[in-house]
């Protein structure tokens, strides 16, 4: 319930801020207009509080009037100023009446002018009436000490009246102008702060727009540049405003899109460059390793056609002829095996048969041609019977014997040992000679890599033991070596026990002569 | 004649080409065609430059080493035939580069050509 007070799109933002920042504009204004209202108020009291003043001053005056002619009449008896007097006594109730509307919304000021006009009617009522009939009667009588002072009584009593009704009269209207004031200072303070409040607001509603829409388009425009200029790991700010994270996250899909495309590219290249250099290496690797056999073909053919040489002189030269054709034809044939193992095109033609059998033929007929190197053959009393490819087994452990004798250049016995456990059939081939030395030893399977072989004038293609590998693997076997470099290496090949999985005889021609651990030594 | 090849058919060859009109000394390894130059004193040297153990320019370098006047003609035969190569062959001091494959007459020829000329020199 996390509630969020401001909204999250650009446009809400700045429309609610203007809002805001109206709404207290506005409230400034009615402040102002408020206070307005109270004032003309205040001059509307004010003015009725004059006439209020007014009527009770015109009250007092005919009272004034009355007593006037009161006293007048007490002094004379002159009969004309009985006609004043009642004149002013009907003068009375009128003026009276305009007081006593006036203060109608006065509790106060109400009770103090009925109070007076009591005393009013009483003057007349009971003193001045009374005192006009002794006067017909007595002259002498109504202008007596006792009535003087009656008199005077009466009318101070009526002055205080009047005094006490002006009197609180101009006191509500000092104090209604006290609060007036009051009230006019206290709305413009109002006014002007919601005034100045409103400019803060519209201010930090730029502010605000000119720092996260301004500051951070210009961000933008500036990553933009970068990106223009190949620093792809620019990233915008995602958070903020709606409108502004979108695009920060348009514009970082854009880089991200890019950046993984250059390093794609990059990547590429990378593999092109690899696979000009393999070509490259390829292509002088196969110039000289066709170019020695043809040297013989050409020398010798050469030779045979231009001289004449005795019959085994030429027996002997067309011999090499045909042994470095077929040296020719198995580099060709090497190629063509990693072509299809490339490709995924190895067909193997699988039979049952021994391979201690293979072992023998062929390790014979390697160290035949080594004369330096000397054979220790360890085989196994029965059969190791495997069910696979003979003719890609042989060139497996063909080249495990070459590469032994290559690669102990001085000389030294060359083992071949074949075991049978209870799952496995296994083969080594093992040297006494250079070794291999520890960094080169992940890359031993690696096509065209030879080592220090090209160094050491040791010929080969680098690819014997990558196509043997694929070889192995296409018969769910495995191939491996243990090497001590400038002691000597072992490889070996390990395939399923066909025997001992279906109890099959291989289909192999009989042999004689074969002893329990034959040892043939020398070539 | 001393022959270095690492490939003892090449050597046959290059025998077979220049004929009985030379005894030779053959070598496959940089070791032994060093020792077979220092104990037969060869008239003249056809070099491979891949040899067993190293290269043949190893084998060039030492011959160079220990010359004396008149120097020994060396002919460097190999299937390393591009330009950086004959340039550090020449480097060297060898006379002659012949890339394989080589036709045998002109083998003859040009060993016939050193040969004949250190004997002038000699005699000189």
């Amino acid at each position: 319930m996390s509630a969020r007070i401001l909204p999250r799109t650009l446009v809400g933002r700045i429309v609610g801020g203007s809002l805001v920042a109206a709404v207290v504009a506005s409230a400034a204004l009615v402040v102002l207009l408020v206070s307005l209202l109270g004032l003309r108020r205040s001059i509307d009291e004010e003015t009725r509080s004059n006439d209020t003043v007014n009527a009770a001053l015109v009250l007092e005056g005919r009272v004034s009037t009355y007593e006037s002619a009161l006293h007048a009449y007490l002094l004379t008896t002159n009969r004309g100023f009985l006609g004043s007097l009642q004149q002013a006594q009907r003068e009375l109730a009128p003026a009276h009446a305009r007081l006593a509307k006036l203060v109608a919304g006065d509790a106060e000021e109400q009770r103090r002018v009925a109070a007076t006009w009591a005393e009013v009617q009483s003057y007349v009522q009971d003193y001045a009436v009374p005192l006009v009939n002794i006067a017909r009667l007595d002259a002498d009588a109504a202008r007596g000490s006792v009535a003087a002072n009656e008199a005077k009584r009466r009318s101070d009593a009526i002055d205080s009246g009047f005094s006490g009704v002006i009197g609180l009269e101009r006191a509500r209207a000092a104090a209604r102008s006290d609060s007036v004031r009051t009230d006019t200072t206290r709305a413009i303070v109002a006014a002007v702060a919601a005034a100045v409040l409103a400019v803060l607001l519209i201010v930090a509603l730029g502010r605000w727009v000119a720092r996260h829409v301004g500051g951070r388009l210009a961000r933008a425009t500036a990553a933009a540049s970068e990106i223009a200029a190949g620093e792809l790991t620019v990233r915008l700010p995602e958070g903020g405003a709606a409108e502004l994270a979108e695009l920060a996250r348009a514009f970082n899909g854009m880089a991200r899109s890019l950046e993984h495309g250059r390093r794609e590219l990059l990547a590429q290249n990378e593999r092109l460059v690899a696979s000009e250099q393999q070509k490259s290496e390829l292509i002088t690797m196969v110039s000289h390793e066709l170019r020695t056999p043809l040297t013989s073909l050409l020398g010798f053919t050469n030779l045979l056609l231009a001289r004449s040489f005795d019959e085994s002189d030429q027996r002997r030269y067309l011999e090499i002829v045909h042994r470095e054709s077929r040296r020719l034809a198995a580099i060709v044939e090497t190629f063509l095996d990693l072509r299809s193992i490339e490709e995924g095109r190895l067909e193997l033609q699988r039979q049952a048969f021994d391979l201690a059998q293979l072992a023998r033929e062929q390790a014979g007929f390697l160290l035949a041609h080594a004369p330096e190197h000397t054979l220790g053959l360890d085989l196994p009393e029965h059969e190791a019977v495997v069910l696979a490819d003979r003719d890609r087994l042989s060139q497996v452990v063909a080249n495990l014997i070459s590469n032994a004798v290559k690669y102990s250049p001085d000389g030294g016995s060359v083992e071949v040992v074949v075991l049978v456990a209870d799952e496995r059939v296994r083969l080594e081939v093992t040297d006494h000679g250079l070794g291999i030395p520890a960094e080169d030893q992940p890359r031993v399977f690696t096509k065209f890599f030879r080592g220090q072989a090209a160094g050491r004038g040791i010929p080969g293609t680098g690819l014997g033991l990558a196509v043997a590998r694929e070889i192995m693997e296409a018969h769910d076997g495995t191939i491996g070596f243990v090497s001590a470099p400038g002691g000597g290496s072992t490889f070996w090949i390990e395939l399923p026990n066909h025997a001992r999985a279906t109890g099959a005889r291989p289909v192999e021609p009989p042999r004689e002569g074969r002893g329990p651990n034959l040892r043939v030594v020398g070539g | 004649m001393l022959v270095c090849d690492d490939e003892p058919v090449l050597r046959e060859l290059i025998r077979v080409s220049l004929g009985a009109g030379y005894r030779y000394a053959e070598a496959g390894s940089v070791t032994d065609a060093i020792a077979s130059y220092r104990e037969v004193e060869p008239d003249l040297v056809v070099l491979d430059l891949m040899l067993v153990g190293g290269s043949g320019l190893d084998v060039l370098r030492a011959i160079r080493r220990g010359d004396r006047a008149p120097r020994t003609p060396v002919v460097v035969v190999s299937a390393w035939s591009d330009e950086a190569n004959r340039q550090a062959v020449e480097e060297e001091g060898a006379d002659l580069f012949l890339p394989k494959p080589f036709a045998p007459e002109q083998l003859v020829d040009w060993v016939e050509g050193l040969v004949g000329s250190k004997k002038r020199a000699g005699d000189a």
